[in-house]
């Protein structure tokens, strides 16, 4: 079953351990590729009182689920490893890769609204599948598919056109959609 | 069956000697075992530990033991990481299914069921156990 969360719903979350049921950490920031929009991981602050960025970091790979409620792993020793020893892009994640305020355009000049959130695919590999937005002026907001195609400048996505007819409205409108944009849209893109 | 809620308060006495040892407060579970493998005795400030094979019987008023042990050594069972009522129930998905309401075990100390509210776990789904949260197999819708 995949399960489709916002980022910042796990931004927060405990990481616990399963055989010990403890809480070890807390998810700082989700960590994933510019380009396919993988999950590769998660940056860790310290549990309890003494909050604070942890020197070490979850990758993707050493996580058993993530649910709504914690981030299992299976022992705390193997899994946290220091940014220093993880793979570049999880040990020292690009910062200008933050979409969140960014503005969304499509290629046809429409304004379709403001990043709000990021949606996470999770079951099997994690990958951001989609962005949350918020229409100007409005408190409704929208979900997008993210298009394979996409240019990405700090101040804004621009995106295909053709992503407006998948826009939809809450999160399961958006499995659907993504399904929809999937099978149809990134065929047609990737032949143009 | 025995319930765990139940459990908790009766006074605990040692057979041979007919003293009250104090008063169960907490229980320690072995989550990969399925089983309950300690009783955590308080009498005041201080703790002592009974093995469960230490019981003789659980009656309605008082639980009969043959010995009891230091608690000193065992610092996480008497501590209560191990004690399962009230702890927050987690599935190996991530998902929170409710808090600890009950335990049943029976004679041995084996788990027959972990009673979360909501949900009822057989205690077979059990995996692990801590300070934050009993840690359970994820029932198959959840995957």
């Amino acid at each position: 079953v995949t399960v489709y969360l916002r980022t910042s719903e796990i931004i927060g979350l405990p990481v616990v351990t399963v055989a010990e049921g403890e809480d070890v950490a807390e998810i700082r920031d989700v960590v994933y590729a510019g380009e396919g929009g993988m999950l590769l991981g998660f940056t860790l602050n310290k549990r309890g009182f003494l909050r604070g960025r942890m020197r070490e970091v979850l990758t993707a790979d050493s996580v058993t689920a993530i649910g709504s409620a914690a981030v299992m792993i299976a022992d705390a020793q193997e899994c946290l490893v220091p940014a220093g020893d993880a793979p570049d892009a999880v040990g020292s994640p690009a910062t200008e890769r933050n979409v969140l305020g960014n503005a969304v355009l499509t290629e046809g000049g429409v304004r379709l609204g403001t990043v709000t959130d990021l949606v996470l695919a999770v079951g099997g590999r994690g990958e951001i599948i989609g962005y949350e937005l918020q229409r100007e002026g409005t408190k409704e907001s929208w979900f997008i598919p993210r298009p394979e195609q996409i240019a990405v400048s700090g101040d804004a996505l621009l995106v295909p056109a053709s992503i407006e007819e998948y826009v939809s409205h809450d999160l399961s409108g958006f499995a659907l959609a993504v399904g929809r944009y999937s099978s149809e849209a990134k065929s047609s893109e990737g032949s143009s | 069956m025995t319930s765990l809620r139940e459990a908790v308060g009766k006074p605990v006495i040692v057979h041979e000697t007919a003293e009250q040892a104090g008063e169960v407060r907490a229980f320690a579970v072995d989550a990969a075992a399925h089983r309950v493998t300690t009783l955590v005795v308080a009498s005041g400030r201080s703790a002592r530990l009974v093995d469960w094979d230490e019981i003789e019987s659980i009656g309605p008023d008082a639980i009969i033991v043959r010995s009891t042990r230091e608690a000193a050594d065992d610092d996480r069972l008497a501590s209560g990481a191990l004690h399962p009522l009230d702890k927050r129930v987690l599935s190996d998905a991530g998902n929170e299914l409710g808090a600890v309401r009950d335990v049943t075990v029976d004679e041995s100390g084996s788990i027959d069921a972990v009673d979360a509210g909501d949900a009822s776990v057989s205690g077979s789904r059990l995996r692990g156990i801590g300070s934050y949260a009993l840690v359970v197999t994820a029932d198959p819708s959840e995957r």
